[in-house]
């Protein structure tokens, strides 16, 4: 990181830093700016944790209204996002166990298809890629909630396993062994896409 | 970060560690000692090449996209959502908060006229003696620790099949931890060692009861028991909270004010 991509982070922060403290101060305006700062990424890790819309913006919606009735006990030593990540991530196993969702029978997925080995994005594989979209689902829906979740934070969002373990409330072994089953499943649904009989 | 053992081909679960970069440093057992393996290692450098392929074909997936007022149409629901909560009574709102604020304000007046008694002396015109901000403070923490130490007692006892709902006490631990802060910031300030050790430690225990999902399995419940237990806390703050009492009752009684000026 630059010195001046290091200024730019710190004076973000210390401006989230000055919101969140009127926020918690009981400013409303300041909880909207954290609201709408945050809803798009909030968005993408919710859908990629529950597979569809209706679910994504459900977890969106409690998130923010979790992070409100609890600024009281946000404490600025955890970053406001990796605590949003936190609740939401909560909200979303409890959704996904509610609804079992995540039992659907992802069989459907197992269909043969032609291995996408090279590196080349070429328009062969950019043609191909909603199939991937819609296969990649359907193997993410195989797992289970904790599998998906855990899966999600460290793969998209690149928090680390340690991370991912206080988020969830579960210890390290526990989550890696979460990430390491969600592996074995999508490797074994989409493996043949990726050129892996085995 | 992790360590593994490389005295024979790497496992699935090891590349997916390596490739998270999760794996330490170190030359023996860490991410060096499997690029190591990978270069002389065809069977296992073709293993990762496969996951790494995957992961690939896995940031596929599409996420739909939302339009650039998203933020802001969250917002007017995130804030209906507020309304509706507050008519029916489930939670405060930004037009409850002012009691949460009252609470902590009070908590704060207490704190202050601690602060202040003890390092500043009691100023001309003060009609509030050192020894009377005192008490008040030792009363308000006894209070504070008992309602934590009931708090912990009852969800030690918690009982049920399938998911236990803990809202009511997360929501209770919550604001337990908001005027936890405000005292133990006070016994910090104030040279009393003994008592923000154990109040960071109340502290720690209140904040991860809130933060726990608000409906959590009979072992995470356990799980959960079993942490507030080994950090033995209850006997703590049992002990420092019957100290602040014995204190807070044989203070020297006030000759200029009362406690109902503060």
């Amino acid at each position: 990181m630059s010195p001046m991509q290091g200024a730019t982070r710190t004076t973000v922060e210390g401006a989230e830093s000055i919101t969140l403290a009127r926020a918690q101060a009981g400013d409303s305006e300041a909880f909207q700016m954290l609201v709408e700062e945050n809803s798009h990424k909030m968005f993408r890790l919710a859908y990629r944790m529950t597979g569809n819309e209706a679910d994504a913006e459900d977890v969106v919606q409690e998130t923010f209204l979790r992070a409100y009735r609890r600024l009281g006990a946000y404490e600025s030593r955890a970053h406001f996002s990796s605590w949003l990540h936190r609740i939401a991530a909560n909200y979303a196993i409890d959704l996904l166990r509610r609804r079992k969702r995540w039992q659907t029978d992802p069989v459907d997925a197992t269909e043969q298809t032609s291995p996408l080995t090279g590196d080349d994005p070429g328009p062969e594989s950019r043609a191909f890629a909603s199939e991937i979209g819609i296969r990649v689902e359907a193997a993410l829906a195989g797992l289970t909630a904790k599998e998906r979740v855990a899966f999600t934070m460290r793969h998209f969002e690149g928090l680390s396993i340690k991370e991912i373990a206080a988020a969830t409330d579960n210890n390290v072994n526990t989550t890696k062994n979460h990430i390491f089953r969600a592996v074995r499943k999508l490797r074994k649904i989409l493996g043949p896409t990726v050129g892996d009989q085995r | 970060m992790s360590e593994i053992r490389i005295d024979r081909h790497l496992s699935e679960d090891d590349l997916v560690l390596y490739l998270y970069g999760e794996l330490s440093e170190g030359p023996a057992s860490g991410r060096e000692a499997v690029d190591r393996h990978l270069s002389s290692c065809d069977a296992c450098r073709e293993s990762s090449d496969r996951l790494r392929r995957l992961f690939r074909i896995v940031d596929e997936m599409p996420v739909p996209e939302r339009p650039e007022a998203y933020g802001s149409q969250v917002w007017q629901r995130v804030r209906g959502a507020l309304h509706e909560r507050e008519r029916r009574g489930d939670w405060r709102t930004w037009f409850s908060i002012p009691r949460l604020s009252l609470a902590a304000g009070i908590a704060m007046l207490v704190v202050v006229a601690f602060v202040f008694g003890r390092f500043s002396g009691a100023p001309g015109g003060t009609p509030v003696s050192p020894e009377v901000r005192e008490r008040i403070l030792l009363v308000a923490v006894g209070d504070h620790l008992e309602r934590s130490q009931r708090l912990l007692l009852e969800l030690s006892h918690v009982e049920g099949a399938g998911l236990v709902d803990i809202a009511e006490h997360q929501s209770r631990a919550e604001e337990l931890a908001v005027s936890n802060r405000l005292y133990r910031q006070t016994a910090s300030r104030g040279g009393d060692d003994a008592m923000a050790d154990v109040l960071d430690e109340l502290e720690r225990v209140l904040l991860e009861i809130a933060n726990s999902p608000s409906a959590v399995t009979p072992a995470s419940l356990q799980d959960l028991r079993s942490r507030i237990e080994r950090r033995g806390i209850v006997f703590k703050i049992r002990v420092i909270g019957e100290r602040a009492r014995d204190e807070g009752r044989t203070a020297k009684p006030s000759t200029v004010g009362t406690s109902s000026q503060v």
